[in-house]
């Protein structure tokens, strides 16, 4: 038995130059992170640290190594 | 001074010493300097070893001088000032390339050599895994970098994008 094809429903879409304002934001904003200060990095990197381990330690058996650094930012 | 400088500090020490004759951070904390920051756990530093007798090249001249040091050998890594560090002494003539082009960066107040961003694309390419495409991605969206350079790195040295 062949499918009655069904009629897509229309979709609302923004329109092209908002959908490119959208686009290019989020990139400058990834641009500005790139920009950041190496120390500042270097902080949001402790934090994510902290933040992933006790979720990959939840996944899997870690390595002596895989475990937030002890430093001060 | 924080846990990182104190071991760009021993990198540059280690140089200093002759225990290797190059040295460049690459991995993700090379892409640290030029990337958004993403989560890593260690510090990749590639090694121009000296010259040594036979074909199999040995790492103990630099565990010992880290050793002698009081730092802790486990493994492939080295625990420096609580960060672990793995040396990989050059493996290929990207990863030569890396090491002799590196930049000389200023990590507050200590000097450091990171592999060039287009070194660090490359080489994320050949050796591949999730992780690293995703950085070498990012870091090519970016349009920051030299992409001529790019081109012929990958072209020279026979690298594709999957």
């Amino acid at each position: 038995m062949s499918e009655i094809p069904r009629e897509k429903p229309a979709r609302a879409r923004l329109a092209p130059e908002e959908q490119r304002r959208i686009f290019e934001a989020k990139a400058e904003w990834h641009r500005q992170q790139a920009n950041l200060p190496i120390k500042e990095k270097v902080r949001i990197l402790l934090e994510l640290q902290r933040q992933d381990y006790p979720i990959l330690a939840r996944q899997r058996k870690l390595e002596w190594w895989e475990k937030p650094w002890d430093i001060e930012p | 001074m924080d846990g990182l400088g104190r071991v760009f500090e021993e990198l540059n020490r280690l140089k200093e010493d002759g225990v290797f004759e190059e040295y460049a951070v690459a991995g993700g904390i090379g892409f640290l300097f030029y990337l958004e920051a993403v989560r890593t756990f260690d510090l990749d530093v590639f090694v121009f070893l000296p010259a040594q007798a036979g074909l199999i090249i040995s790492m103990k001249a630099i565990y010992d001088a880290l050793a002698s040091r009081g730092f802790q050998v486990q493994g492939d890594h080295i625990a420096i000032h609580g960060i672990p560090v793995q040396f990989f002494p050059s493996y290929n003539e990207l990863a030569d390339e890396a090491v002799e082009e590196a930049i000389q960066h200023d990590y507050v107040g200590v000097s450091v050599r990171v592999a060039r961003p287009e070194h660090l694309v490359a080489l994320a390419w050949q050796t591949g895994g999730a992780a690293r495409r995703e950085r070498a991605a990012s870091l090519e969206a970016l349009g920051t970098m030299d992409d001529e350079r790019l081109t012929e790195i990958m072209r020279r040295h026979g690298v594709t994008r999957p």
